[in-house]
């Protein structure tokens, strides 16, 4: 089995867990072991946090990671002993986003790309975050060569990933209980605990995929796994 | 010092009562190089409502405790209450005798007069305001004392009691009560070893008979330990987790007082948890059914401290206290400049939390000056 380490930055806890599952599943199916290393630090209130601006927080990775600081990821580390050196830094965001700047940061210096010039549908929503993504990450000059670190947005929300996951074994069905595992998932990614029985998580199950189904009822199967595949071939590619 | 007036007077043994660290009378005036030294010193309170309380006070040299020179309350800019030396009045009208001149004239005279709902909903409420400085060796137990102000003392004295009485409260709470004091209690789980606490006698615990306690202690059952030799007692456990459970008393006990001040927020907690704390006190404080009412004032040294108030809620605020170039206190509020947005304010800073700001000397005045 070959093995991966990914470096994750995303909006927060519940994304990383979703991106974790279905990306280290999808691996999983092909042989690569994916190990995923929680990157975004706790931020201050100040930066918004708490007033359900998750972006603020990738937005402050990228600040406070450029080019430069980031090859302590790829390069031996800070302390002895201690190794959290990663193959691939990949940044997650969650493509709402294009819909809060249309709204509110139209020609603003965060901005770098200018929402209204990519439309609604799934593919520029996807292309414009890819952008603002890479205006953060990368600056005026571009992403250099001995830096493996990549945009990875997804084109509504993190859920949609769920799905994508599931749908790229294409037979869900050899996943045992979807349903279950999505609630699983969630449960552990909103810091609950998991009900100790299949039959008091199914009750949770049921509730839980309408509510997921329901916030990426907007999208096609295909806009919901494109980004995610997109996603799990740029790690593909650096797994040793 | 503006609540001990509205409580029981300024006298030692009501400064001590509200937390203050006492200091002969004279100290407590402004003394600077070439500038006279007044008389008296005056302290202005503004509350919601338009309502005001102020005094004046006398301390001298040769006095053995602060006394009243004036003091005047207001309602709508007209006098509510107030005393000088031409006599007392209340309502317009002229009290026959003059007020007891170590005492508040709010407390000589509230029970005798039906004063407007909104002057005795703000002079009540921080009338029964103290700072709470949790000590180690009460939180323990070790050092027994008298809570004077309910539910708790200011150092932690009484905290079992106070918790044997706040957890039959939970036990016979509404749902939406008791769900409240759920949240509260995450306090204490945040520290991720224990999942259970109570009141318990020492000799019914695991406990060194050398050690010397009240007669309740805290317990604190460890969730990894065996179910047999899982309860540590408040002279075991963590400072950290007695720290919590101080703070658990003071957000969740219906005696504690709706305004309050924490002081040092971050004794022995982490810088992790030192956020964790704060942001917690701040939600628990801006949630609550009674929010209208409450107010928490925290001091901290820890950096992290800052990390847990959104400087961009007015509701929410970080001040600085230094010393300027003539040596004044300085109370600055830290905020951000007027226009800015909340996006334009993170570029700004590259990125950087409060905590960094603090630490890299970029906050005016929070660093003070050090002297090599």
């Amino acid at each position: 089995m070959t093995a991966v380490r990914v470096g994750l930055v995303s909006e927060g806890k519940t994304d990383f867990e979703i991106v974790r599952w279905a990306i280290g599943e999808a691996l999983a199916t092909e042989g690569i072991d994916a190990d995923f290393l929680p990157l975004q630090p706790v931020p201050d209130r100040t930066s918004g946090t708490h007033s359900g601006g998750g972006w603020h927080t990738v937005y402050q990775w990228c600040l406070r990671n450029d080019a430069v600081a980031r090859k302590r990821f790829f390069g031996g580390g800070l302390f002895a002993g201690v190794s959290d050196d990663v193959d691939i830094l990949i940044v997650h965001i969650d493509g709402d986003i294009h819909q809060v700047f249309l709204a509110v940061f139209p020609g603003r210096e965060i901005c770098s790309a200018e929402p209204s010039e990519y439309s609604v549908e799934p593919t520029q929503t996807f292309a414009f975050c890819t952008e603002i993504l890479k205006n953060w990450m990368y600056g005026a000059q571009g992403r250099a060569e001995d830096d493996h670190t990549f945009p990875a947005p997804v084109v509504m929300a993190s859920e949609a990933w769920l799905i994508g996951g599931l749908g790229f074994h294409d037979q869900p069905d050899t996943i045992a209980a979807p349903k279950e595992a999505f609630a699983r998932l969630w449960l552990l990614s909103q810091g609950r605990p998991v009900p100790p029985t299949i039959r008091k998580l199914k009750r949770h199950a049921s509730v839980i995929k309408v509510a997921i189904e329901g916030k990426t009822a907007d999208l096609s199967f295909a806009d919901k796994t494109a980004a995610f595949i997109h996603a799990v071939n740029t790690i593909r590619a650096y797994a040793r | 010092m503006v609540s001990a007036a509205l409580g029981r007077g300024i006298t030692d043994i009501d400064l001590v009562a509200k937390g203050i660290r006492l200091s002969p009378p004279s100290l407590f005036k402004s003394a600077f190089k070439n500038r006279d030294l007044p008389r008296t010193f005056r302290l202005e309170s503004h509350f919601t409502n338009d309502v005001t309380y102020s005094f004046d006070a006398v301390s001298s040299e040769t006095a053995t405790s602060l006394s009243f020179h004036s003091e005047r309350a207001t309602w709508n800019e007209k006098s509510v209450f107030g005393r000088s030396g031409n006599g007392a009045t209340v309502d317009g009208a002229s009290l026959p005798a003059r007020p007891i001149a170590s005492r508040g004239m709010y407390d000589q005279v509230r029970s005798l007069v039906p004063f407007p709902t909104p002057v005795v909903e703000a002079l009540d409420s921080f009338g029964s305001y103290a700072i709470y400085s949790p000590q180690t060796e009460f939180l323990r137990g070790t050092e027994v004392g008298t809570a004077q102000q309910p539910p708790v003392g200011l150092h932690g004295e009484g905290l079992p009691q106070a918790m044997a009485s706040l957890l039959s409260d939970w036990g016979s709470a509404e749902p939406k009560r008791k769900s409240w004091i759920d949240e509260i209690f995450n306090l204490v789980w945040s520290t991720g070893w224990t999942n259970q606490f109570g009141v318990g006698s020492p000799g019914a615990l695991q406990m060194s008979t050398q050690i010397k306690t009240g007669d309740q202690t805290l317990y604190f059952r460890d969730r990894f330990m065996h179910a047999e030799r899982n309860r540590v007692t408040a002279y075991d456990a963590s400072e950290g987790v007695l720290f919590l459970t101080f703070m658990v008393i003071l957000l969740a006990h219906k005696e504690a007082p709706p305004i309050f001040a924490l002081d040092n927020v971050d004794s022995a907690l982490n810088p992790r948890m030192t956020q964790y704390a704060v942001s917690s006190i701040v939600d628990l404080t801006k949630e609550s059914e009674h929010s209208r009412e409450r107010q928490v004032f925290m001091t901290s040294h820890n950096p992290t401290a800052m990390d847990a108030i959104d400087i961009f809620d007015d509701a929410t605020r970080i001040f600085t206290v230094s010393r300027g170039q003539d040596g004044y206190s300085q109370v600055t509020r830290i905020r951000p400049p007027d226009g800015l947005t909340r996006e334009q304010w993170i570029a700004k800073k590259a990125g950087r939390s409060m905590s960094e700001l603090w630490l890299a000397g970029e906050i005016p005045g929070a660093l003070g000056e050090v002297r090599f």
